[in-house]
C-alpha cells in the first residue's frame, strides 16, 4: 500500500517538473523581441509557509494598513499590490536583467513556443536610459509597412507610457491577437515633436536563420534570434552553403538579441573546432566552463562576423568567443553589453519571476557587462546608408575576405 | 560686513532646509501600532510575493539588499500602484530631519555642516553658538563623532544626525585641523538651535510698507510672524507685503494660524476626507493684521499650505494677489511614524478653497499677473514686488 502511493508521488512529481519545463521554454522564447539569455528551470517555486515573515518585514502590513484604512483615492486590489511590492523589492535590488511578468504577459510569451506570435513586426530593445528603442523593422512586416523607422524611441503604446518598464512588459503590450490595431507614440531624430503610427498586428512565423551565396563565392549567412530551432536551422543552412567551397563566410549576428544559453554553445561550436566557448560565474564562486562541442560544419572556412549595438547577450557569447579564439574577425560596431544569465521561475499564480543567477565572460575572462564587444574593425551604419539601402559593414566584410585585410 | 554675513547665513540656512528631503506635508498622526498581521485573505494573495523573495534568496547572483532595504522597496512598490506622488515612505533618518525642520528647531551645536568634493565634513560655527564657544573654527574636518569614525563614503545626513541629539546632552568631535598634527578633541553641550522661518523688515520705497516673507510653515512659524507683525506695526507699517514665493507648505494647522492673522472671520479652508462629510477650518480670531491693507506675492513655487493662505486671502476679497500661478497641491497628508521610525506620508484628504476652488492641478490664479524671468533674476530685479510696491502707490 505504502509502496504504491509513493509511486503515484513519483509521476506526479515529475508531470509538474514537465509542465514547467514547457512554460519556461516558452518564456525564454522571445521571437524577434527577446533579450537575455536563459536557462532551463531546475526546480518549481518554493511555498512559503505562512508566518514566517522577516522580523523587518512587519513595518509593510503597518503601511499597507494605513493605505487600505486612510488613503483618498482608489485603492488597489491585493493583486495589483502584491506585483507592485514585488517589483519595488526588484528596483531595491536594481539589476537590470531580473524582472517579474504578471501571469496575463506571462501568458502572452507562451505562444512563441510555437515559433511565431500575434504583433507588429519589429526587433526591439530596452536602452540604459529606460527607453525602448526600435533596432529594426521586420522587412514587409506591419511595423516597417507602417512607417517605424530603425531607431525610433516609442514613448507610449496605446496611451500606457513605457518609460521604465521593462522589455518584456512593453513588448506584451506592443503584441495582440491579429487583425487588432495597436497606437505607437514615436518619437525620431529629426522630428521635433513625438507623433502617432497606428499598426494592424499580424501573425509572424519567424525564420531565425537567413542564408545565400553572394558574389566572389562568398558565403552569408545571418541568425536573428537564439531560439530553439536556431541550431537546426543554422546547421541546414551551413551545410548547403559549405557544399558550394566558398573562399569566405560573413556570419551576421547584427541585431540578434539573444536567447538560450545552450543554443550559443551550439552555435559557436559551428565556427570553433576546440577550447572554450564561455565562462560562467555563478552564486558563492562557482565557475563553470562550457567547452565547444565539437563536429561544426565551418571551423576551417575564413570567417568574418558582423556584429552592432543590438548583438546582445548569447550573440556577444559567440561573437566573444570567435574574437578571442582568433578564428575570425568582427566586423561592425560595438555590442549592447549583457553579460548576465537569468533563470525563469513561474510562480504559483502562473507570473514569472526571471532572476540573475551568473554572470558569463569571454574565453579569455573578458567583462563585457556595460562594456559590450569592440569589433576589430570598427565600420558605422549611418540612417542615411539604410535608407539608401546601402550595408557598408557588409561591404566591409566582403573586402575583408576578399583581399585579407 | 555684518549684515553681509547674516544674508548669506540666511541663504545657507534656506539651503539646509530644502536639501533635508522636506515633503510639502500636513499634520502628524502618530500611528498606534494595532494588530498589523495581514488578514487571511491578504496573506493567500500575498503568497507570490514570498516566493519571488525566497527565490532571490536563493538563486540571485550578487548582493542582496538587507531585508530592511527590500521591505522598503517593497513599500516603496506598493505606493506606486497607488498613482499619488505625495503618498511617500521615508526612511528613518531623512524622517529625523524632516521632524527637525516642522519643528522649527532641533538640538544641536549651532554650526553649518557641508561635504567637501573629497567626502570630508567640514564644519563652520554660527555666532555665539556652542560649536564656536567651544572653540570650533571654519574649515574644521570631523574624523568622529563621539566613537563613530567618519568616512568619505558616508551621506551627510547620517553625519547631521550624529552631530545633533537631545538639548542638554554632550557630542564629542574629534577635528582634524590645518596646521595640526594630532587631532583636537571638543566636548560640546547641545543647546536648542532655531531655524527660522519669516524674515520682515520696512521697505525703504513708499511710506509705512511692511514686508515679510515666510520659507516655510513650521511649528514656530506662527509665533515668528506674530513678533513681525507687531514689530512692524510698531515701526509705523500701515500696509503690508506677504511674500509667500518658492514656500512649498508645511503644517496644515500653522497654515490656518497664519491666514488667521490676516482674516477676521470666515473659512480658512474645506476638507473631505474618504467617507466623510466636508469639514470646515474657520479662521480662529484674534489676528494681528485683520484690517491692514495686503497683497500677496505669489509663484510657480507656492505650494500646499501656502496655496491655502493665499487662497483664503484670496476667496474673502481681504488681499490681492501678484506674481505667477501657484503651484496647485490640493491634497493633504498624514505623516505616520511606523514602528522602525520610518515613516509614511499618506494622502487622506483632498482640500478647497473658501469659495470651493479645486487647487489640484489648476492653482490660484493671482489677480495680477507679474512674470519673473531669468534675466530679471540675474540683474537682481524683483519686479513682482516692484508691483506691489506700485500697487500700494497707484491704488490699483
Amino acid at each position: 500500500m505504502d509502496s504504491t502511493v509513493k509511486v503515484v508521488q513519483g509521476l506526479c512529481k515529475i508531470f509538474v517538473m514537465m509542465v514547467l519545463a514547457i512554460v519556461v521554454v516558452s518564456a525564454a522564447f522571445l521571437s524577434g523581441f527577446g533579450a537575455g539569455l536563459s536557462l532551463a528551470p531546475t526546480r518549481p517555486a518554493p511555498v512559503a509557509a505562512v508566518g514566517e515573515e522577516p522580523p523587518e518585514f512587519a513595518v509593510f502590513w503597518e503601511a499597507w494598513h494605513l493605505i487600505e484604512n486612510e488613503f483618498y483615492g482608489e485603492l488597489p486590489t491585493m493583486q495589483e499590490a502584491t506585483y507592485g511590492a514585488i517589483r519595488g523589492v526588484l528596483m531595491a535590488i536594481g539589476d537590470d536583467g531580473t524582472s517579474f511578468i504578471d501571469p496575463e504577459h506571462a501568458a502572452i510569451m507562451r505562444e512563441d513556443i510555437t515559433g511565431g506570435f500575434e504583433g507588429i513586426g519589429a526587433v526591439v530593445n530596452m536602452l540604459p536610459n529606460g527607453r525602448l528603442i526600435i533596432v529594426e523593422p521586420l522587412p514587409g512586416r506591419p511595423a516597417a509597412q507602417a512607417g517605424i523607422q530603425q531607431g525610433d524611441l516609442v514613448l507610449k503604446v496605446d496611451d500606457t507610457p513605457i518609460q521604465n518598464m521593462t522589455l518584456i512588459e512593453a513588448i506584451s503590450l506592443i503584441r495582440g491577437p491579429a487583425g487588432t490595431t495597436v497606437r505607437l507614440t514615436i518619437l525620431r531624430k529629426g522630428v521635433k515633436e513625438p507623433f502617432e503610427v497606428t499598426i494592424v498586428r499580424e501573425r509572424i512565423e519567424i525564420e531565425v536563420v537567413e542564408s545565400r551565396m553572394l558574389d566572389d563565392d562568398i558565403a552569408y549567412v545571418r541568425l536573428t534570434e537564439f531560439n530553439a530551432r536556431a541550431t537546426q536551422e543554422l546547421k541546414e543552412a551551413l551545410r548547403e552553403l559549405m557544399a558550394q567551397e566558398p573562399r569566405g563566410l560573413i556570419f551576421d549576428m547584427r541585431s540578434n538579441p539573444g536567447g538560450f544559453l545552450q543554443t550559443s554553445v551550439e552555435v559557436a561550436s559551428q565556427f570553433l573546432d576546440g577550447g572554450l566557448v564561455l565562462t560562467e560565474k555563478g552564486k558563492g564562486g562557482l565557475q563553470r566552463e562550457y567547452p565547444v562541442e565539437g563536429g561544426g560544419l565551418a571551423t576551417e572556412v575564413p570567417l568574418v562576423v558582423l556584429i552592432n549595438m543590438g548583438s546582445a547577450s548569447a550573440s556577444e557569447i559567440v561573437a566573444g568567443a570567435i574574437q578571442d579564439s582568433g578564428r575570425g574577425i568582427l566586423v561592425g560596431e560595438r555590442t549592447f553589453g549583457k553579460a548576465s544569465v537569468q533563470l525563469p521561475h513561474t510562480l504559483s499564480d502562473g507570473s514569472e519571476l526571471r532572476v540573475t543567477i551568473a554572470r558569463w565572460f569571454t574565453p579569455k575572462g573578458h567583462e563585457i557587462q556595460g562594456i559590450g564587444i569592440i569589433p576589430d574593425i570598427e565600420v558605422e551604419m549611418t540612417l542615411e546608408d539604410l535608407e539608401a539601402g546601402h550595408d557598408p559593414q557588409l561591404e566591409r566584410a566582403v573586402e575583408y575576405l576578399l583581399t585579407g585585410k | 560686513m555684518r549684515t553681509l554675513v547674516k544674508i548669506s547665513i540666511a541663504v545657507a540656512l534656506a539651503f539646509s532646509v530644502m536639501t533635508a528631503s522636506y515633503a510639502a506635508g500636513y499634520g502628524t498622526h502618530w500611528w498606534l501600532n494595532k494588530d498589523n498581521n495581514p488578514t487571511t485573505e491578504e496573506g493567500d494573495q500575498f503568497t507570490v510575493f514570498w516566493e519571488a523573495w525566497h527565490i532571490l534568496e536563493k538563486d540571485f547572483y550578487g548582493q542582496l539588499p538587507t531585508a530592511q532595504q527590500m521591505t522598503y522597496g517593497a513599500i516603496r512598490g506598493v505606493l506606486t500602484t497607488l498613482d499619488d506622488p505625495y503618498t511617500t515612505f521615508v526612511e528613518p533618518k531623512p524622517r529625523q530631519l524632516e521632524k527637525d525642520d516642522l519643528r522649527g528647531s532641533f538640538g544641536g551645536i549651532g554650526a553649518w555642516v557641508s561635504k567637501r568634493e573629497d567626502g570630508a565634513i567640514v564644519l563652520k560655527p554660527m555666532e555665539d553658538k556652542p560649536a564656536q564657544r567651544a572653540g570650533i573654527v571654519e574649515g574644521d574636518v570631523v574624523i568622529k563623532v563621539d566613537d563613530q569614525e567618519i568616512t568619505p563614503d558616508m551621506p551627510l545626513e547620517d553625519v547631521i544626525l550624529l552631530i545633533r541629539g537631545p538639548v542638554g546632552t554632550v557630542v564629542k568631535l574629534t577635528i582634524s585641523r590645518a596646521g595640526y598634527l594630532e587631532p583636537l578633541v571638543f566636548e560640546i553641550t547641545r543647546e536648542k538651535v532655531d531655524t527660522p522661518t519669516v524674515t520682515w523688515r520696512l521697505l525703504e520705497e513708499g511710506q509705512g510698507l511692511g514686508y515679510i516673507s515666510i520659507s516655510l510653515f513650521t511649528e514656530r512659524t506662527n509665533e515668528e510672524l506674530e513678533t513681525a507683525l507687531k514689530e512692524l506695526k510698531a515701526q509705523g507699517a500701515t500696509r503690508m507685503i506677504l511674500d509667500l514665493r518658492n514656500n512649498s507648505g508645511g503644517l496644515l494647522q500653522t497654515a490656518i494660524d497664519v491666514a488667521s492673522q490676516f482674516l477676521s472671520d470666515g473659512v480658512v479652508l474645506y476638507e473631505q476626507r474618504r467617507d466623510q462629510e466636508e469639514k470646515s477650518y474657520p479662521v480662529q480670531g484674534g489676528g494681528e493684521a485683520t484690517d491692514i491693507p495686503l497683497v500677496v506675492l505669489v509663484n510657480a513655487g507656492t505650494a500646499s499650505a501656502s496655496e491655502i493662505v493665499a487662497g483664503a486671502i484670496q476667496d474673502s476679497d481681504r488681499g490681492v494677489l501678484i506674481g505667477e500661478n501657484t503651484f496647485g497641491k490640493g491634497s493633504v497628508q498624514l505623516v505616520y511614524d511606523l514602528s522602525d521610525q520610518s515613516s509614511l506620508h499618506v494622502t487622506v484628504a483632498q482640500w478647497f478653497t473658501p469659495n470651493r476652488h479645486e487647487i489640484t492641478g489648476n492653482g490660484l490664479t493671482p489677480n495680477i499677473v507679474v512674470p519673473l524671468t531669468e534675466e530679471d533674476r540675474a540683474q537682481g530685479k524683483d519686479p513682482q514686488l516692484d508691483r506691489a510696491i506700485a500697487y500700494f502707490n497707484t491704488n490699483r
